[in-house]
């Protein structure tokens, strides 16, 4: 059927084009990226705080910007959330220190037993990612 | 191996009024997915000029097809219409039920109009479950 | 059966079998979690990284099970290196034991110590948290795998199939090569691990399923032709719409806002291949006379379109708008959609060719109490199933609602608590899963083997 072999050559050009495409999107969005006005500010305590979250296996829970389990909360924004600048920092150090909590019929979230190193450099990563330009996503602050 | 080939029914093109067919399963499913209420008044129109009572399958799909769309309106429109006027929209359940509804009812009409438009174009009769005409 | 190493595919499918039931009951201890807390047989994260790891690596059982069978028969030769690729599965095998074990005994930090991962870190990324030295074996397997299938195929026939299912798993080889750059800026790490997961999911993947059902309609109906020219279209559909259709991973993770444009767009093409392949079955199976006596397998075949449609397509369709998908994204939306989609695509196609290929590896092509046994499972299952996405979906909404829309000042449990009847309906659904899995492993018990 002539049907058949003439969009064979559409469809090989509409592949080469979509694929070449997404070559050029992925290059102005990794040269976006690279701009300081969007955080390519990492330190490298920073750099250890997201090998802690990944090393503890984070994502198994909870969402880091909407991705990971949908068990327990988003943490994109959790630094801002608990007080940003203001408070942040003590009340996420409280609550790693403190679980699990115990309490009955309640998620319980283990005890990973993070050295102070580890806390402010997880803590520095988490508001590092809280100040990512999300589209305003989340739509609420509660993730 | 000689399998491969196996003598079909090669003339599935050359079945008259096989076009009309798939032209009114066509436009059931552009109803339900991109042009909502345009493709209706074209089947409407289709369905009014040519001859719908044959035994041909042009008829056949014809028929179906008008019925489908009419069934399909009153479930998605009408139904979700009185659903949403009646129900309390501050309450999530209202949405609990009305999303799931609509998308199940949505998805089940869209399937059974591609079985449709495959039956036409295979040139087979085809007939909507319980939506469409019996004869 | 016409050539002895197509038995390979044999303990590729025995395998993938029994990982896909220890990978259901990790998801039902998940389900318990969700309602049960009293009761913590393991921990969340633990069942959740088995259960996802399993699921992936089982698929990949399936499928390089299916390839072994359907490569020397499309190429009407024996496999290149027949007892390598037995080997290979040993490996392979003893490769994902040792990985379970790990997860299961280990807590994650000290698997990553112990392999190394703070001097390669590619760790702790959903669908990527295997130890970077297993993520090498897999690697170097499916390099060995695909070299081996090459093989073949360059010295023998070459069909449609074969060079599709070949393309489909170069592609995925060449793809998993993302897995071992991991960033240290999380969005440009996000950026690429979605080439991995995406490319893989609704890219090469997808072509396989979609050569593997063409394969099983060729075997089903008779007509190779027909079969050629659709998968053809379901090719081209998909490969056209999934490159592009990327942008939908890509809304809310910190990238320029245009994929928000660009992911919607290809995101409402993506629903095509689904609707090509319910097209294709219903149009090609009824306009010739059915061969198979097999009925379990026309069960299978023709349902897998329709349910990959809605899990997939539907499903998918319903919550990758950018609009929708800015009050959907990272609820249990998304993981009603992921259960579906797996579900109804990759569990059911590769249950589809088991179906197929083992009654003919094991000789009980006339059995009949086996079938029945099989088709009562496969209603069981898939029923189940849906209803559970469906559960998953209204809780979803319901989460959305009251934590997205409205000013109640509820923390992410209390929503979560009010949520409890419907997590306990989908656990529910998922030991009736359960029940249906047993009664399909009960199915190649009672299956009479016809003496030759």
């Amino acid at each position: 059927m002539k049907i058949f072999t003439e969009p064979k050559y559409i469809y090989y050009s509409s592949l080469i084009l979509f694929i070449c495409i997404l070559l050029g999107l992925t290059i102005h969005t990794i040269v976006v990226l690279h701009q300081p006005e969007h955080l390519n500010n990492l330190t490298p305590q920073i750099i250890q705080g997201k090998l802690v979250w990944e090393e503890n296996n984070c994502i198994g829970c909870h969402t880091l910007l909407g991705e990971g389990a949908y068990f327990a909360p988003e943490l994109g924004n959790v630094y801002k959330r608990r007080g940003g600048d203001n408070g942040g920092v003590y009340f996420i150090k409280a609550w790693l220190k403190s679980m699990p909590t115990n309490i009955p019929g309640r998620r319980q979230m283990p005890q990973f037993n993070l050295t102070e190193d580890e806390l402010n450099a997880l803590i520095a990563f988490l508001k590092w990612t809280s100040e990512i330009n999300t589209s305003s996503w989340p739509p609420s602050e509660k993730g | 191996m000689n399998q491969d080939k196996v003598t079909i029914n090669r003339s599935v093109s050359e079945i008259p009024d096989r076009k009309m067919a798939i032209i009114a399963e066509s436009l059931y499913l552009l109803n339900l997915l991109i042009i909502p209420g345009l493709a209706f008044f074209i089947l409407i129109w289709l369905f009014a000029k040519y001859d719908n009572a044959t035994t041909m399958i042009s008829g056949c799909h014809l028929r179906q097809a008008f019925s489908a769309s009419i069934w399909a309106g009153l479930l998605l429109v009408l139904v979700t219409w009185v659903m949403l006027s009646t129900m309390n929209h501050d309450s999530p359940y209202t949405w609990m039920i009305v999303i799931p509804y609509f998308v199940i009812c949505h998805s089940v009409l869209v399937l059974l109009g591609i079985m449709g438009l495959a039956k036409a174009l295979a040139g087979k009769k085809f007939h909507y479950p319980i939506i469409g005409p019996s004869s | 059966m016409l050539y002895s190493s197509q038995r390979i595919a044999k303990p590729y499918f025995i395998a993938a079998i029994t990982l896909f039931t220890i990978q259901v009951l990790f998801g039902l201890s998940m389900g318990m979690q969700y309602v049960e807390i009293s009761i913590p047989l393991i921990s969340f994260d633990t069942a959740r990284l088995i259960h996802i790891s399993l699921l992936i690596i089982w698929i990949l059982f399936g499928f390089m099970g299916a390839i072994h069978y359907i490569i020397p028969e499309e190429s009407e030769r024996e496999l290149y290196y027949p007892k390598q690729a037995i080997q290979l599965f040993w490996i392979f095998l003893s490769l994902v034991i040792v990985t379970f074990f790990a997860y299961l005994l280990l807590p994650y930090a000290t698997l990553a110590k112990i392999t190394g991962n703070q001097f390669f870190p590619t760790m702790g990324r959903e669908y990527l948290e295997q130890p970077t030295i297993i993520k090498l074996g897999i690697f170097a397997i499916l390099c060995a795998f695909t070299y081996n299938m090459t093989m073949t195929v360059l010295h023998g026939r070459k069909t449609v199939i074969n060079l599709l299912l070949l393309t489909g798993i170069a592609g995925s080889t060449i793809v998993f090569i993302f897995a071992f750059y991991n960033s240290s800026n999380l969005v440009i790490a996000k950026y690429y691990k979605w080439w991995l997961i995406h490319f893989w999911l609704e890219g090469t993947w997808e072509l396989i399923m979609e050569a593997i059902l063409a394969y099983i309609i060729f075997k089903i109906t008779g007509d190779r032709e027909i079969v050629e020219k659709w998968l053809y279209v379901m090719v081209a559909v998909t490969l056209t719409t999934s490159i592009l259709g990327i942008g939908h991973h890509y809304y809310w993770i910190g990238m320029p806002e245009y994929w928000q444009w660009i992911g919607t767009i290809f995101s409402i093409f993506e629903m095509l291949p689904f609707f090509f392949m319910v097209l294709f079955v219903f149009n090609v199976v009824n306009c010739t006379k059915c061969r198979s006596s097999n009925r379990a397998l026309k069960l299978w075949a023709l349902s897998t379109p329709i349910m990959a449609f809605l899990g997939a397509g539907v499903l998918g369709f319903l919550h990758t708008l950018a609009p929708v998908n800015y009050y959907s994204h990272g609820t249990q939306i998304t993981s009603a959609h992921g259960h579906l989609a797996f579900y109804s695509t990759y569990v059911m196609i590769v249950l589809t060719m088991i179906s197929y290929a083992m009654p003919l590896l094991r000789n009980t092509v006339t059995d009949k109490i086996g079938q029945r046994f099989e088709i009562l499972a496969f209603w069981i299952m898939t029923i189940s199933m849906f209803c559970m996405a469906l559960f998953t979906v209204i809780a979803g909404i319901m989460q959305v609602y009251i934590q997205r829309t409205t000013d109640i000042n509820l923390p992410f449990i209390e929503i979560q608590n009010s949520m409890n009847i419907l997590y306990w309906l989908r656990e529910i659904s998922g030991i009736i899963f359960m029940f249906g899995v047993i009664i399909y492993i009960i199915s190649f018990f009672v299956a009479e083997i016809k003496k030759t």
